[in-house]
């Protein structure tokens, strides 16, 4: 049934409006699309935010020789489309903070110098590039014997590992062989430094053995 | 609707069955395939004082640690002996379950399918020398020297930087023999298998610069892999026996290594601080 006399004019207004922000709102989305995305879906978005700025504009101002459309048709695609910019706004939202919020594994950013034949006493160091900002990272040491023909240090090598930021020296943290450990990152580092000293539990002052980084993630 | 007919075939073909099942399940059972079953065989060291001594009736630590195992067990043992370089094979062929030979555990023998249990000892390498060698002071004092190391022991794996380490013996007794025969200038190896020896030999023979090479030697008890079960057992079993029986054992069988670390030296502390396992050092066992 077909609104009748003001209720009819409300209406066009209504729709009016409607069209409208489903057009600044697709062209908005679109257009973040642009800055944000890489190359592919950055001009795909330019095309389609073109396409359809243009379609909006001949649909608002309504060339004489323009096709009428079935206006249950038009109504049904700015419904559409303000429901397809709705679910995009609340993905993008969603998808932004899993991007500011997950972990990155950064264990190809990290170096480790004088890894090789630790003895106790001695440090190895390891050097990461911070890229994304988190607040810590998470890192789990690998631990074995430099000569595992000659003994079994593993069990009683444990590490302390001292980060140094910028001339900063944290808290030292306590480590061991494949058990995680998580330093502080303040805000804006993007480099981080870190020193290993290796200890022996049991004095043993020969055990030599090789340390790696069997996982390193940027967390929140 | 089954036919009374019917009904008695099937109920003969599940008596055959039945008894086809239970005469399977008696006739060809599997053999026992557990390292605990009676008797339990251990193979054992005949020249390691101290360790074990003897072929026919060996006594030391080693069969201290057996005999206290087989009680525990209440289980039969019995004892096979063999070389430091038989160990693996012996196993492997199933010509002994259990090894008790001064058995360091190395992380390269459980990866050749030998898992441990223990340890029931920890003791560094250290040098024997003669008596009277007043030369060897320090590492640096082995260059040039002749150094003595046993075949399949960790020592024959080990370099001292500018001695000279090509004699190797299939025995520890051998080594000392040629120690005394002024063919060797030292002998390396752990530290409690020198002990036994300077016990065996008073005034012959010293233990010197313990600790200065190689690593602790975690000594644990042998077995093959893939007996996790039981090698816990054994875990169990050997903590027991650290708590109840390795002290007075100890002093029994290794009386140099008591008088060697008294306790006086607060530095050191007694030979039950350094020669006794810790609980962490469990860990290294039962691995396959």
């Amino acid at each position: 049934m077909a609104p009748s006399g003001s209720g009819s004019k409300s209406f066009t207004r209504a729709f009016f409006v409607a069209c409208l922000i489903a057009l600044v709102w697709t062209v908005v989305l679109l257009s973040f699309t642009v800055v944000k995305t890489n190359v592919a879906s950055a001009v795909t978005a330019m095309l389609v935010s073109v396409i359809t700025a243009i379609t909006a504009l001949i649909g608002i101002f309504q060339p004489p020789k323009f096709p009428t459309i079935d206006p249950k048709i038009t109504q049904g695609v700015v419904a559409v489309v303000l429901i397809a910019d709705f679910g995009m706004s609340v993905a993008w939202v969603g998808w932004s903070y899993y991007q500011d919020h997950r972990s990155i594994d950064v264990r190809s950013m990290i170096t480790l110098g004088h890894n090789n034949n630790v003895m106790p006493g001695d440090s190895a160091i390891l050097d990461a590039a911070i890229t994304s900002r988190r607040r810590t990272i998470s890192l789990v040491f690998g631990v074995v014997d430099h000569n595992d023909s000659i003994g079994n240090c593993v069990p009683s090598t444990s590490l302390s590992v001292t980060p140094d930021m910028g001339g900063n020296r944290g808290d030292t943290l306590q480590a061991s062989s494949g058990v995680p450990i998580s330093v502080d990152l303040p805000s804006g580092i993007k480099k981080l430094h870190l020193d290993i000293a290796v200890t022996n539990t049991r004095d043993d002052s020969n055990c030599s053995v090789d340390l790696s980084v069997a996982s390193a993630t940027l967390q929140d | 609707m089954i036919s009374t007919r019917t009904r008695g075939w099937l109920i003969v073909i599940g008596a055959l069955l039945l008894l086809t099942g239970c005469a399977s399940a008696s006739g060809s059972r599997m053999p026992d395939s557990s390292i605990l079953r009676a008797p339990i065989v251990v193979g054992v060291l005949s020249d390691l004082p101290g360790f074990s001594v003897g072929s026919l009736n060996p006594a030391g630590f080693d069969i201290d640690l057996m005999n206290a195992i087989g009680t525990e067990l209440n289980t039969p043992v019995t004892s096979k002996p063999f070389t430091f370089a038989d160990r693996e094979r012996m196993l492997k062929s199933d010509n002994v379950m259990l090894a008790i030979a001064a058995y360091s555990i190395t992380p390269e023998r459980n990866r050749a399918g030998i898992d441990f249990a223990g340890p029931y000892m920890v003791a560094p390498m250290a040098l024997l020398i003669r008596a009277d060698d007043t030369s060897i002071t320090n590492k640096d004092s082995l260059k040039g020297k002749s150094v003595c190391v046993v075949a399949g022991t960790t020592g024959e794996e080990m370099n001292i930087p500018g001695a000279n380490m090509t004699t190797k013996d299939s025995t520890t007794q051998q080594c000392v023999d040629s120690l005394r025969m002024h063919n060797t200038d030292a002998v390396l190896t752990d530290s409690l298998i020198l002990y036994g020896y300077t016990n065996a030999n008073p005034g012959q023979y010293k233990v010197v610069l313990p600790g200065a090479f190689g690593e602790l030697q975690y000594i644990g008890i042998g077995m093959l892999g893939q007996h996790h079960a039981e090698c816990l057992k054994l875990d169990d079993l050997i903590k027991d026996y650290l708590r109840t029986q390795w002290r007075h054992d100890f002093e029994a069988e290794f009386p140099a290594a008591v008088k060697a670390y008294p306790g006086s030296d607060t530095s050191g502390g007694d030979f039950e601080s350094q020669f006794k396992p810790k609980d962490s050092d469990m860990e290294m066992s039962c691995k396959l």
